[in-house]
């Protein structure tokens, strides 16, 4: 029997007839070569092959990464549309207040700063400098 | 998508079915509209799956979690390219696998044998640890795509044909190049050896 690198692929799919196998197991007996190939194959696929199944179910922290992220990348842009038009309303509401001095209106504005608030803190699309920027345009307008 | 019975592959480590109050198209067609129940109902059918590939591809804990956070995340952003040519298990596990390899090599750090070694006994430890992290560094030096029909056919126990209708290849070709792969494997081995 000549060497066969495609016998020994076939024998480590343990694909090969049995006479086939029984010619290759007695030429690796003489043959140093395919031995060696055989060899070092078996190393590497049977280290491959024994990675145990961890049988670990996922982590609780995967889940909450997975589906957290996707809700917020999925929110973004609702969130920051829903933003602008709160930020918007407390403008108009804010200058009713300020020109009136009316006790609801002021209420009304508290309030809304409270859900923008909220709705900031769910998500991290809006840059930081807006946030800041309309932050202190808030705070300026309740304080006075 | 096909209503037929799914492909199976022998992933063995798959999870067990959740009882579906809709089809797999149904819940597929939500999740794509951002559905909450739907996507967690992806995640609670499949997350098994994936979580068991990157937990032994990669041997570490903390990758394995990064990795698969990052299948859950292109899976979900890119739901909508699912056409149903196969069976969605078939394409989310192509995803995966693409997924994780990826990872793999752009982590130059991690060492394969790290979650291994718990799960040795005492004796030939050191050896069998050592020879894990080898192997999976020498997986690196092969082209991508055999480093994948590689992980296939040996870390999953894949069938050739199981192979074959993942990768969208013919069967004689899976075999033609799985062959070469570990003919390649084994001289980068014994380059090193
Ligand atoms: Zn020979």
């Amino acid at each position: 029997m000549t060497c066969s690198n495609k016998n020994l692929n076939k024998y480590i799919d343990g694909d090969l007839e049995p006479a086939a196998e029984k010619k290759l197991l007695s030429h690796l007996k003489v043959c140093p070569t395919c031995a060696n190939t055989l060899k070092s194959m078996e190393k590497m696929i049977g280290v491959l092959r024994n990675i145990p199944d961890y049988d670990r179910s996922p982590p609780q922290s995967l889940r909450r990464r997975v589906l957290g992220e996707t809700a917020k990348t999925r929110d973004g842009a609702a969130l920051l549309k829903l933003g602008l038009t709160l930020a918007t309303f407390m403008i108009i509401v804010g200058f009713f207040f300020l020109f009136t001095g009316d006790k609801k209106a002021s209420e009304i504005l508290e309030y809304s700063a409270a859900k923008l608030q909220d709705i900031y803190g769910e998500t991290e699309e809006i840059s930081s400098y807006y946030e800041d920027e309309l932050f202190t345009a808030i705070v300026m307008m309740i304080d006075y | 998508m096909s209503e037929s019975a799914p492909e199976t592959f022998s992933s063995p480590r798959g999870s067990k079915r959740i009882e579906l109050k809709f089809s797999e198209n149904q819940i597929i067609e939500r999740a794509i509209d951002r559905d909450e129940e739907a996507m967690g109902y992806i995640y609670e059918e499949y997350s098994p799956l994936v979580w068991s590939l990157a937990l032994r591809y990669t041997g570490n804990q903390s990758l394995a979690e990064d990795a698969s956070a990052a299948v859950f995340i292109r899976l979900f952003k890119n739901l909508h390219k699912f056409r149903g040519e196969s069976a969605f298990k078939t394409w989310l596990y192509r995803l995966s696998i693409n997924t994780i390899i990826n990872y793999g090599r752009r982590e130059k750090k991690f060492r394969a044998g790290e979650l291994f070694e718990n799960h040795l006994g005492e004796g030939d430890k050191t050896e069998e640890i050592e020879a894990r992290d080898l192997v999976q560094r020498l997986l690196k030096k092969l082209p991508r795509r055999d480093e994948k029909l590689i992980i296939m056919r040996e870390m999953e126990g894949m069938t050739y044909q199981e192979i074959a209708n993942i990768s969208n290849l013919k069967l004689s070709t899976v075999k033609t190049r799985i062959f070469r792969a570990r003919l390649k494997l084994r001289k980068l081995y014994e380059e090193e050896v």
